[in-house]
């Protein structure tokens, strides 16, 4: 499969987000040629100049008609490098996407429009990018043909994201000036910024690395089910991370059962290996006693199953949920029952309002700082580390009505 | 001066998505064509012009297109000085019209490109737009220019609304200029126009806008007659 830099655009509305990602696509070559020469012709038949708006009507068009423009994902290519855009329509969307596993971000652009500075909802799409972890993180101060290009209005806008950054772990890798509409600095250096000597966004964005591939992370096989064929025991299940073949010394957890792999079921050709993505079944060499919601993972990679998880939890149910109160915690096939022992902090995610510290309940909306106290032990990574068992859902009434992902490894 | 600005296959739902102020000038709606059995372009500017509805009168004509009426029969004749630039059913230029027809063929038959088609039609745009830019520096009680490129490049690419909305816009312009002229000042189509996939096919209803306080609830096209002649 190949590889992506996934990355998404955050900022006020109206701040130029779509006529970034018009831009790019633009600028990159990757809109159908026909169409855009079509538009063309028809400013050259009625004598008009031809802008950079009827792109953005193009694309407006496609995007609507669902063609080309996916609504989730927009797929671009620079070079050798591959890029999708997640374009989530809301913050909200996006958080709960990227809670859920929908899309995985490697990196975030924030876009400010420089002639009216720093809002309301720049603040709050910075705060949910730390609170999701992404480090790789591109400032653009956009909408600089507004403003004359002048270095001076871009510093000042400049040091006043800097002191409101400094409340948070992110450190932007980039802060450029450009204007999306006018193509400044996108994917072409501009002769209007003149005193900016830094890299273009795509240049900033080629720099960035992707994710490490699953493949490449440590060994999460979680236990889906178990089958008795002719008498041998099949464990199976998708493979989240990493990879098996026969003979790999495996640890089930949270057991601690050892074993090692002594075959792997295929439906077709034999397989001697199997990898992340796959759904696939595998035998061992002895008797375990391995149940739906085991995970196996490498020998050399046995992480400590945990009962007690430091996690940002955000809240999408309709009811509070309370301190104490028994719901389930759903990771992979581990589901166990659980409750909130400490509500550190808690905000509104749409105003990121401070609501409160050490709460007694999170409500429909909001988010939290919150402790887990699980009541069986499940396999935890680090969110960054290994997405899938970094990642959880809370389950009330038997409805997902929260998720998280895990920032603390007690 | 009164001016109307005709234009064949103005869609009031692109109209009011665009939001082109100067088409939409202070009032405007769509007009009611319930009484056509079909939106026919030569049937409704001529129902339009005469204040009667034309379409049996039309229908029974060998060839629809070549039907023409004569002065005394449309608004025109109510009015000192008068000019209509190639208005159907009056002074359309059939040359032009033909050609058009033929090149449409054309496409379908593979043998000529959207590109050339559209040539052909943008061409005789500028053509008209420029006779009626100068009809509008003389000295006129009333002018009406008919401009067909919405629906005729619609026919073909209605359903690329980015490429419809540069003629919409130009229309916006042209309707704009002459706001700068006319006193009153009519915008009406004789139907609009649905998407069916690239192309586009007549829609059941038309459009009209005046830049006077002129409120009308659906009109129909035969109804605007009385309403130019008292104005």
């Amino acid at each position: 499969m190949e590889e992506y830099l996934s990355f998404v655009i955050v900022g006020h509305i109206d701040h130029g987000k779509s006529t970034l990602i018009g831009r790019l696509l633009y600028d990159t070559d990757s809109l159908p040629e026909e169409k855009i020469e079509e538009i063309k012709s028809t400013c050259q038949m009625l004598g008009k100049p031809f802008e950079f708006a009827y792109v953005m009507d193009h694309l407006d068009e496609e995007r609507e008609k669902g063609i080309t423009i996916d609504t989730a994902q927009i797929f671009f290519k620079k070079g050798n490098r591959n890029y999708i855009i997640i374009d989530a329509p809301g913050h909200k969307e996006f958080i709960k996407n990227m809670l859920t596993g929908a899309s995985q971000a490697d990196a975030a652009v924030v876009i400010i429009d420089t002639d009216e500075g720093i809002k309301e909802q720049t603040r709050r799409h910075i705060y949910l990018l730390s609170m999701l972890g992404i480090e790789q993180v591109i400032v653009v101060f956009n909408k600089m043909d507004k403003v004359g290009y002048k270095k001076e209005r871009f510093e000042e806008v400049k040091a006043e994201l800097e002191g409101f950054l400094s409340n948070f772990s992110i450190k932007p890798a980039y802060m450029m000036p450009i204007s999306a509409r006018e193509g400044d600095n996108v994917v072409n250096k501009s002769e209007n910024t003149g005193w900016y000597e830094g890299p273009t966004v795509i240049d900033a964005l080629n720099s960035f690395r992707n994710r490490l591939s699953l493949l490449e992370r440590a060994l999460r096989f979680p236990v889906q089910d178990i089958y008795e064929m002719d008498g041998k025991k099949i464990y199976a299940g998708r493979i989240e991370s990493g990879k098996l073949k026969n003979g790999d010394s495996i640890v089930i957890l949270p057991s601690g059962e050892t074993a090692t792999v002594a075959s792997i079921e295929n439906f077709g050709p034999e397989l001697s290996e199997a990898e992340a993505g796959r759904s696939t079944g595998i035998t061992l060499d002895r008797e375990t006693k391995a149940e739906r919601g085991s995970m196996i993972c490498g020998s050399g990679s046995k992480p400590e199953p945990k009962t007690k998880i430091k996690a940002n939890v955000f809240w999408m149910g309709n009811d509070p949920v309370k301190k104490g109160e028994e719901i389930s915690y759903k990771s992979t096939t581990q589901e166990v029952t659980c409750r909130i022992a400490n509500i550190e902090r808690k905000i509104n995610s749409s105003t990121l309002e401070l609501l409160g510290t050490d709460s007694d309940e999170l409500a429909g909306l909001e988010a939290g700082q919150v402790s887990l106290e699980l009541d069986s032990p499940v396999v935890v990574d680090d969110f960054n580390d290994i997405p899938p068992t970094g990642r959880f859902v809370l389950v009330k009434d038997g409805l997902v009505q929260g998720g998280g992902i895990v920032t603390h490894l007690e | 001066m009164i001016v109307i600005v005709g234009i064949d296959g103005l869609e009031y739902d692109y109209v009011k998505e665009f939001g082109f102020p100067n088409l939409m000038q202070d009032n405007y709606g769509t007009t009611d064509l319930s009484e056509f059995e079909e939106p026919r372009t030569m049937v409704i500017w001529s129902s339009f012009l005469s204040g009667k509805n034309q379409e049996k009168r039309i229908l029974a004509e060998k060839e629809m297109w070549k039907f023409k009426l004569g002065t005394e029969e449309t608004l025109f004749s109510k009015f000192n000085k008068h000019i209509a630039i190639d208005v159907p059913g009056y002074t359309q230029d059939m040359e032009q019209h033909n050609r058009e027809r033929q090149a449409m063929k054309d496409f379908f038959d593979d043998k000529t490109t959207v590109e050339e088609y559209d040539k052909m039609v943008f061409a005789h745009h500028n053509k008209i737009k420029e006779k009626f830019f100068e009809s509008l520096e003389q000295d006129y009680d009333i002018v009406m220019g008919y401009f067909n490129a919405a629906d005729v490049i619609g026919h073909l690419s209605f359903g690329l609304k980015a490429k419809m909305k540069l003629i919409y816009k130009e229309m916006d312009e042209i309707v704009k200029k002459t706001s700068e002229k006319a006193d009153t000042m009519l915008v009406i189509s004789d139907h609009g126009m649905k998407a069916i996939g690239r192309f586009g096919d007549h829609s059941n209803h038309g459009f009209w806008s005046f830049n006077k306080d002129i409120k009308l609830e659906n009109p129909k096209p035969t109804d605007f007659y009385e309403l130019l002649i008292k104005l």
